[in-house]
């Protein structure tokens, strides 16, 4: 797209980035800034997505800007890629709309001591076992059971409870984000409905554009921190994404209904119903923020569950203990929540509620929050790419903070409708080009596949690539796949 | 005003009645999204289950009596909008989680304090499962019923 070509009140800033000045749209309260490149931003004028990013900005108590993310598209509420923060001070507002059905969609990265190359006569039988001991498909249930006081324990310590089951390491808890909880969670805040539909969907993938994959590093682009990370070239490694499954689906639905008469008794002006939303000093305010801690830490241990699995696949075929193999976790990282953090805001430490709606948080080196191992290198941000092409590992730079609320991208960024994609695409073609790229798949759903084909995504190379340029976080490591279970 | 129905999918339904609707599959990046459209604004939840059913392709044709269930639901309404979207999600619930599948409406009354409504159900088969929650939720993203000749509409964007 030309310079000249640009909507009205969209100035580019330079090659990595755009801003939307206030008069984009009317009642922003401050600018929207969009981080992408020039064919990045033409993509996100086709639809609603601009639009999206300015409905943000008028939001009460927004601080500094509405950001977008170079994944950028159009979602429902904020955007897709959207990170937003709101000073109680200034009368701001907390969204459920901010943080998405999918309450902590994440993803969490193992390494292994495994040459992919030599283990490549064993990748079929792995994620065949892997396939066949993960409940897949949204609405899948499986066998491990939470109710009373076992999924009350759960809801509030997260990770750490299936440390205590006995499924998980204790050493996996540095290394997963917030420790894998997040204090506040009140358990008494969720409905019966929503606690039912969690009851056997923890240790569950679900569907969508959930999947775990088995990965080979292609190459490493920053040694020092590959070597932090226990990263190398050639490296046999794990990604799973997955989220809170219909217990985080219900707990949204049912704070958006709080909302609903929040925003009237609170006298808030929406220019989208889903962007319902009350004051942090509220009741209602508070109560999502405690509820969505609940989902967020069901979600962790979710994860936790399913590298529990994971683990015990692979020690099943290849009959060596998962210590042994070195399947430790990298990192764990939450791309859709609202957290209370210190940022910088007009010159002042100010502790704001970060929205992060398909971003994902990037602290850099010295941050406290960052693993004692990782302090001098910095957070990794895992960007899961779609099933055909890469992954990523970056790590977290200072500029983050300064700009983003110390957040990066989450992913490639959807670029064609799921309709579009089931109506265009063929599934054998699908399968063919999987095939031919010598990715082995497993999928619960024909038509989710076809949803989740490669051209259904932006490129996810671009995505890293302005993020890497913008100085927000930078490459460590790609990934290839090697094998993709999905949902 | 109480919309009466019949023991028949909302498929069926809408070629037999004088409750005009329909639904198609709507554009959008990240979800899926149906527009709906009905001669009377009660016609609309019909219109919306029936999309729902179609974008997931669940079999939406008339149970068995036999196998057929009665689900009563009574929602507060907070408008059309809002009822929609809590009709939606009740419906999302009940095959992800009571493994029923509301294929039909058999009575509708929609008024500005209240929606109640006897859904027929059939059972979840195993062939439903893996579509089943493929959608999350309905969303209120860009949702506005709007009367435009002579029919409300309305466009549902489903979180996925």
């Amino acid at each position: 797209m030309s310079k000249t070509q640009l909507p009205k009140h969209l100035t580019r800033i330079d090659d990595t980035l755009y801003r939307l000045e206030r008069d984009f749209q009317k009642n922003m309260r401050v600018p929207g800034y969009v981080y992408a490149s020039d064919s990045l931003i033409e993509l996100a004028t086709r639809d609603n997505a601009l639009s999206q990013v300015a409905n943000v900005a008028t939001l009460p108590g927004i601080v500094h800007a509405s950001l977008a993310m170079p994944d950028i598209h159009w979602g429902y509420g904020f955007v897709i890629g959207g990170v937003a923060a709101f000073d109680p001070k200034r009368k701001g507002i907390v969204s459920p709309g901010g943080v998405g059905y999918d309450i902590n969609c994440g993803v969490r990265l193992l390494r292994s001591n495994l040459d992919a190359q030599e283990t490549s006569d064993k990748i079929e039988k792995l994620v065949n076992q892997i396939f066949r001991d993960i409940p897949v498909g949204v609405g899948q249930e499986g066998d491990i059971v939470f109710e009373g006081k076992k999924m009350e324990r759960l809801l509030v310590k997260g990770a750490e409870a299936i440390v205590d089951e006995g499924m998980s390491w204790p050493d996996d808890i540095e290394f997963i984000e917030e420790g894998g909880a997040l204090d506040g969670a009140d358990s008494s805040l969720l409905t019966d409905k929503a606690v039912k539909r969690g009851r056997r969907q923890c240790g569950t993938l679900g569907g969508g554009n959930h999947f775990i994959e088995l990965q080979r590093v292609e190459q490493v682009f920053d040694q020092e921190a590959a070597n932090a990370f226990g990263l190398a070239e050639g490296m046999l490694t794990v990604m799973i994404h997955t989220g809170s499954r219909g217990l985080g689906h219900q707990t949204c639905d049912d704070s958006l209904r709080v909302m609903r008469d929040a925003v009237t008794k609170y006298g808030i002006d929406l220019p989208d119903r889903q962007l319902a939303c009350a004051p942090l000093d509220s009741r209602e305010g508070r109560q999502y923020l405690a509820a969505m801690a609940c989902a967020a830490n069901f979600a962790w241990a979710n994860r936790s569950i399913l590298v529990h699995l994971v683990r015990n696949a692979f020690e099943r075929i290849l009959g060596e203990s998962a210590e042994r193999l070195g399947l430790e976790v990298v990192y764990d990282v939450a791309h859709n929540i609202a957290k209370w953090e210190t940022h910088s805001v007009d010159g002042k430490d100010t502790r704001v509620p970060v929205h992060r709606k398909g971003a994902t948080r990037a602290f850099p080196a010295g941050h406290p929050d960052v693993p004692d191992k990782y302090q001098n290198i910095g957070q990794p941000v895992l960007i899961p790419g779609d099933m055909g092409s890469a992954s990523w590992v970056l790590r977290a730079r200072p500029k983050a903070m300064e700009a983003t609320f110390g957040s990066a991208c989450h992913g490639a960024g959807r670029a064609m409708g799921r309709n579009e994609a089931k109506r265009t695409l063929d599934y054998n073609k699908v399968i063919k080009y999987m095939e031919s790229r010598g990715i082995i798949v497993r999928a619960g759903s024909k038509k989710g596949l076809v949803e989740e084909a490669t051209e259904a995504y932006k490129d996810v190379d671009e995505v890293v690539d302005v993020t890497h340029r913008s100085g927000i976080s930078t490459k460590v490591a790609r990934m290839v796949p090697l094998a993709v279970i999905k949902g | 005003m109480p919309f009466a129905g019949s023991k028949t999918s909302v498929q069926e339904h809408a070629m037999g009645s004088d409750l005009s609707y329909t639904w198609q599959p709507s554009p959008h990046t990240a979800d899926l999204a149906i527009a709906i459209s009905a001669s009377e604004k009660g016609g609309l939840f019909y219109a919306a289950l029936a999309g729902l059913l179609g974008i997931l392709e669940l079999d939406a044709s008339t149970p068995a009596e036999q196998e057929m269930t009665e689900y009563g639901l009574t929602l507060k309404s907070y408008g059309i909008e809002s009822s929609l979207v809590d009709f939606l999600n009740e419906c999302v619930y009940l095959m992800e989680v009571e493994d029923l599948v509301p294929v039909g409406i058999h009575e509708l009354t929609y008024g500005d304090d209240s929606l109640r409504a006897v859904l027929l159900c059939r059972p979840v088969i195993d062939a439903d499962r893996p579509d089943i929650g493929h959608v999350k939720a309905a969303t209120y993203s860009d949702l506005n019923v709007e009367l435009s000749d002579g029919m409300y509409k309305a466009k549902i964007v489903f979180d996925t």
